[in-house]
């Protein structure tokens, strides 16, 4: 299935959880935010949230420095 | 109408009435006074903003030297007493509040609830998270900077318009270390471009 990813169609596994996803990036979950469907997910939510066609994720990294 | 200084009076020059006044109404926060802060809050005072509310609980380093607005004299003062007397050195009228606290996420919803603005300026990834999950959707205009340390490659370092109201400075990868540490033209690059999306914001929207 298809989902949209920071602005790029992205082809995914079905019955893949937010979690499972972010896991796969290698993504620090300490340093990004993540939208589903324009709404923020706290990662303590990651878990529950099963992706589905056509959802929408966006991440927002930081990395240190100022 | 207060009497304008002398400064004031020739930024007046180059914007007219209708922009200078703008950019006088609005009111900035800006989170930490280190490389991103102190310099952008620089700009801006020189571009003609007036009202600031700036937070940083860190005394001055030598080693901030390398790339913050800050003096050898004055080190190991607190940033925010240094960065006011900076500052009111280019403009002596500045409506400045300066605190020397910790952002923390017990406060970070409420500091800022009277700005028009809110620009990021912390160091660790952690606390710019923090600060984004709070304001990125607040309806005020939010700027974030993430990767800019090291040297080279300047032109990597760009702006992401992430809503009409968020927006991202960086080249979103080079990451602070000791081995990479953040260096003033690197720096400068991202707060500079903090400071003129917000002057741009300011002069696009009525306030």
């Amino acid at each position: 299935m298809k989902i949209d990813f920071n602005g790029k169609i992205l082809e995914i596994e079905q019955n893949i959880s937010l979690e499972e996803f972010i896991n796969s990036k290698k993504l620090d979950p300490s340093k990004i935010i993540v939208e589903y469907n324009t709404i923020i997910i706290d990662k303590n939510k990651w878990a529950s949230v099963i992706l589905k066609e056509s959802d929408s994720l966006v991440v927002l990294s930081f990395v240190g420095g100022g | 109408m207060y009497i304008m200084n002398d400064f004031e009076k020739e930024l007046l020059k180059f914007w007219g009435e209708e922009k200078l006044s703008r950019i006088q109404r609005v009111r900035v926060g800006i989170a930490g006074a280190g490389g991103l802060g102190s310099n952008c809050a620089l700009f801006l005072v020189r571009s003609g903003f007036r009202n600031f509310k700036i937070y940083d609980f860190d005394k001055l380093a030598y080693s901030n030297l390398n790339r913050q607005f800050y003096f050898y004299d004055q080190v190991g003062e607190y940033k925010v007493d240094a960065l006011k007397v900076n500052l009111l050195r280019i403009n002596p009228d500045l409506n400045l509040e300066i605190f020397r606290d910790e952002i923390t996420y017990d406060n970070v919803s409420g500091i800022f609830k009277d700005c028009d603005i809110v620009i990021e300026a912390f160091d660790k990834a952690e606390c710019k998270k923090m600060l984004a999950e709070t304001y990125m959707r607040s309806g005020k205009l939010y700027i974030t900077a993430t990767g800019l340390a090291g040297w080279g490659d300047s032109d990597e370092i760009h702006i992401r318009k992430i809503t009409e109201t968020f927006f991202m400075v960086g080249d979103f990868s080079s990451e602070s270390s000791p081995d990479n540490p953040p260096f003033a033209p690197r720096v400068n690059i991202a707060a500079a471009k903090e400071a003129d999306i917000a002057l741009e914001w300011t002069l696009k929207n009525k306030f």
